[in-house]
């Protein structure tokens, strides 16, 4: 399973943790405002809730969190990394 | 590769740019800073390589944010426990809301100390650390006070909102004779024994006579100590350090306290070790010395150790700064929360900030966040 299938459950995730409505899975979380200190620190916490592991501390890349479709890119490419495979989406 | 690495000398002038800037200081306090960061945190003989103060280096812009660390040796029983107080967390106006300062705390969080805490958090930071793990102490987030002086209490306060400095109020000497008649209500009775000042050694004898009740307690030595004694003199706390050892009617260590007083103004505890009843003999004393040096106030932060003497003392409540603590080891973490911890502000940066230092010019609003 790639990025793209678990594009919606971020998108949905986002909505419920960050209560934003994402207009596209393309919009720029950061350009758009839609993420702070806050804001991040919540949605990391659970995305590694809901998909049950780690994102990487090291080479966590902000610039791969910018969009719903980069981040469920980066969490697929991360679990892959870590050993748990691929997370349902 | 990731944007977050230790911190290194060099980075030291951009770091406190960004203080100077999210402060609101004018950059000509920079190279003030640069020296309060490398003697409070580069040269702190407790620092922990394993556990440095980090930044956040953008490709483009270069270091946009940081967090320091004020590694602090316990001892839980015998087991050396390393606490890692998160100074500052800085992240440049410009990159904030990229969640630069998320990413610092939490990275800072995964480091290699067994506990981590913060004694100085605003709302947001707070925020931060419980959506990372962290939790909040409450009691050390519960300020206790006791007015020593009330007519200088009253015109101190008065003073402060008219602006001026914590210091005597106008009109002292005739306000010092209203408080006097006062002070037989206000102040405890004279308890036995004595105090003298306290020195590294006799604080490092002390600790561990309090080991059956607060199984975690700072590992002190004397480099350290001597270290932090002379910072503590140069803080900027409002008043003048005050350490001193209290002895009961025949001789015996029963505690010792560590305050800042300001004549005319407040007193603040950043310490007081002593437990079980010895807690009562060396708080009255300390309240006595506080009066006696002009405090029209005494407050402090609530340790349990200390809570039924502060009861009995009907002290009133005063909100604070949140006091935050994460740790894997939740036995560790419980011996924090259920106060079997000597876990004080002296240990802590709540009077180490940049802003609380004299050799700065202007008071300002913490930088965390």
């Amino acid at each position: 399973m790639s990025g793209g299938d678990l594009t919606p459950r971020i998108v949905e995730l986002i909505a419920d943790v960050l209560q934003v409505e994402v207009p596209t899975p393309e919009t720029d979380l950061i350009d758009a405002g839609l993420i702070d200190s806050l804001a991040l620190v919540s949605l990391i916490g659970e995305i590694e809730h809901e998909f049950a592991f780690l994102l990487p501390l090291d080479d966590f890349d902000l610039d791969r969190f910018r969009t719903a479709e980069q981040i469920a890119a980066f969490v697929a490419a991360s679990a892959a990394a870590d050993g748990v495979g691929t997370p349902a989406a | 590769m990731s944007p977050i690495r230790p911190l290194v000398p060099d980075d030291l002038a951009a770091v406190a740019a960004i203080y100077a800037d999210f402060d609101g200081r004018s950059r000509s306090e920079v190279p003030r800073l640069v020296e309060y960061f490398e003697r409070a945190v580069l040269a702190d003989p407790a620092a922990d390589p394993e556990i440095p103060s980090l930044v956040y280096e953008d490709r483009g812009d270069g270091v946009v944010g940081a967090i320091f660390s004020h590694v602090r040796r316990f001892t839980d029983g015998e087991r050396p426990v390393r606490i890692a107080f998160s100074g500052p967390l800085l992240a440049r106006p410009d990159h904030r809301r990229r969640g630069v300062g998320a990413l610092l705390l939490r990275r800072y969080l995964a480091g290699a100390q067994d506990v981590t805490a913060t004694d100085g958090a605003v709302d947001e930071v707070q925020a931060m650390w419980q959506g990372l793990g962290g939790s909040t102490h409450a009691a050390a987030s519960v300020g206790w006070g006791r007015v020593l002086a009330p007519a200088g209490f009253v015109a101190g306060g008065l003073a402060r909102k008219l602006g001026e400095r914590n210091g005597p109020a106008p009109g002292a000497p005739l306000l010092a004779k209203v408080d006097a008649r006062a002070s037989g209500r206000l102040l405890p009775a004279a308890p036995p024994g004595s105090v003298s000042e306290l020195t590294p050694h006799a604080l490092i004898d002390l600790l561990p006579r309090l080991k059956r009740q607060l199984s975690l307690r700072p590992a002190y030595d004397e480099r350290y100590l001597d270290w932090l004694f002379s910072e503590l003199a140069v803080a900027r706390v409002p008043g003048d350090p005050v350490r001193r050892m209290v002895f009961d009617g025949d001789g015996r260590p029963a505690g010792s306290y560590v305050m800042f007083v300001a004549p005319g103004g407040i007193a603040q505890v950043v310490q007081v070790a002593a437990v079980g009843d010895d807690v009562a003999m060396t708080f009255d004393h300390m309240v006595r010395d506080a009066a006696a040096r002009g405090a029209v106030e005494i407050r402090g932060r609530v340790e349990t150790h200390l809570l039924a003497h502060l009861r009995r003392m009907r002290c009133r409540m005063i909100p604070t700064e949140w006091t935050l603590v994460h740790s894997d080891d939740p036995a560790l973490l419980a011996t924090i929360l259920s106060g079997r911890a000597l876990f004080t502000r002296l240990d802590g940066e709540w009077w180490m900030q940049p802003h609380t230092r004299r050799p700065v010019a202007s008071a300002g609003q913490s930088a965390r966040g």
